[in-house]
């Protein structure tokens, strides 16, 4: 039993990981944010937002935006 | 190899599965919905009934079956995030709806969807360690019932597996849940 512990310990974590939480954001509030994004050039070539590049400038950001990027960077 | 029998009714005279008839698989004619719904008022609860027919009817449209299975990103027939999958495994991983949490191939939408409040520019959320989803009922309120056919089927393709990019993106609108949900709410407007 000992010995399966630390398996089962392993298990439970991975298990745990696999969980993901999806939010869905009201479209046109997420396409104007996205917007402001690329202005701050957060945006890079294949059109993806850079997280840590909005984390740096989140103040500039207007407070709707601002909101849905805390809930993006709580993943 | 397809022999007509009535007027624009065709059905496969070798052994297909599964059989198609009227071009859309059996499959897509039986396909149904198991939602449960916590703690609604009665419009809500109505909102939501009425979005399971639409979204039934949609399924079972060889349209449906067409714009899933014609769908293009670039070019390429193919979704975003497709988990390895062509767009006709897509389709029929649809007809299937073997949810992560409930794998039987039963042919229905199993979820169940739980309400709340909060005001912010959230519509909802899912997590994949739960059958149900949660929608926010600043946006359910004022959604029409087709609205809420885009909500749940992306929700509910989230429990099939499928996952997207978390910020928006123009390609994030290609993915199977984003793709897929653009498409129930628009042909959803014709019931
Ligand atoms: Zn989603």
């Amino acid at each position: 039993m000992k010995k399966l512990i630390p398996i089962l310990t392993l298990l439970i974590c991975a298990e745990a990981r696999s969980v993901e939480v999806a939010h869905e954001f009201d479209r046109k509030e997420e396409v104007a944010c996205h917007k402001e994004i690329q202005d701050l050039g957060c945006v890079d070539s294949a059109d993806e937002e850079i997280l840590d590049c909005v984390e740096r400038q989140k103040a500039k950001l207007s407070p709707t935006c601002q909101s849905i990027h805390l809930v993006k960077s709580q993943k | 190899m397809l022999k007509k029998i009535r007027a624009n009714t065709f059905v496969a005279t070798t052994v297909l599965a599964p059989v198609t008839y009227a071009s859309v698989p059996t499959l897509a004619l039986t396909w149904d919905t198991n939602v449960n719904t916590v703690s609604m008022t009665s419009s809500q609860e109505a909102k939501i009934q009425r979005a399971e027919e639409k979204i039934k009817a949609v399924v079972a449209s060889s349209t449906f079956r067409s714009r899933v299975l014609n769908h293009t990103y670039r070019g390429v027939k193919k979704f975003v995030d497709n988990n390895g999958l062509t767009n006709s495994q897509i389709y029929y991983k649809i007809l299937y709806a073997a949810e992560k949490l409930q794998p039987s191939k039963n042919n229905t939408m199993d979820m169940g969807i739980k309400t709340y409040y909060e005001n912010s520019n959230t519509v909802g959320w899912t997590s994949t360690g739960s059958t149900y989803i949660n929608m926010n009922t600043k946006f359910l309120n004022n959604y029409t019932s087709t609205n809420v056919t885009r909500n749940m089927m992306h929700e509910w393709l989230h429990k099939l597996g499928f996952s997207h990019a978390v910020s928006y993106s123009t390609s994030r609108d290609y993915s199977v849940p984003y793709g897929i949900g653009r498409i129930m709410e628009e042909l959803a407007a014709n019931y």
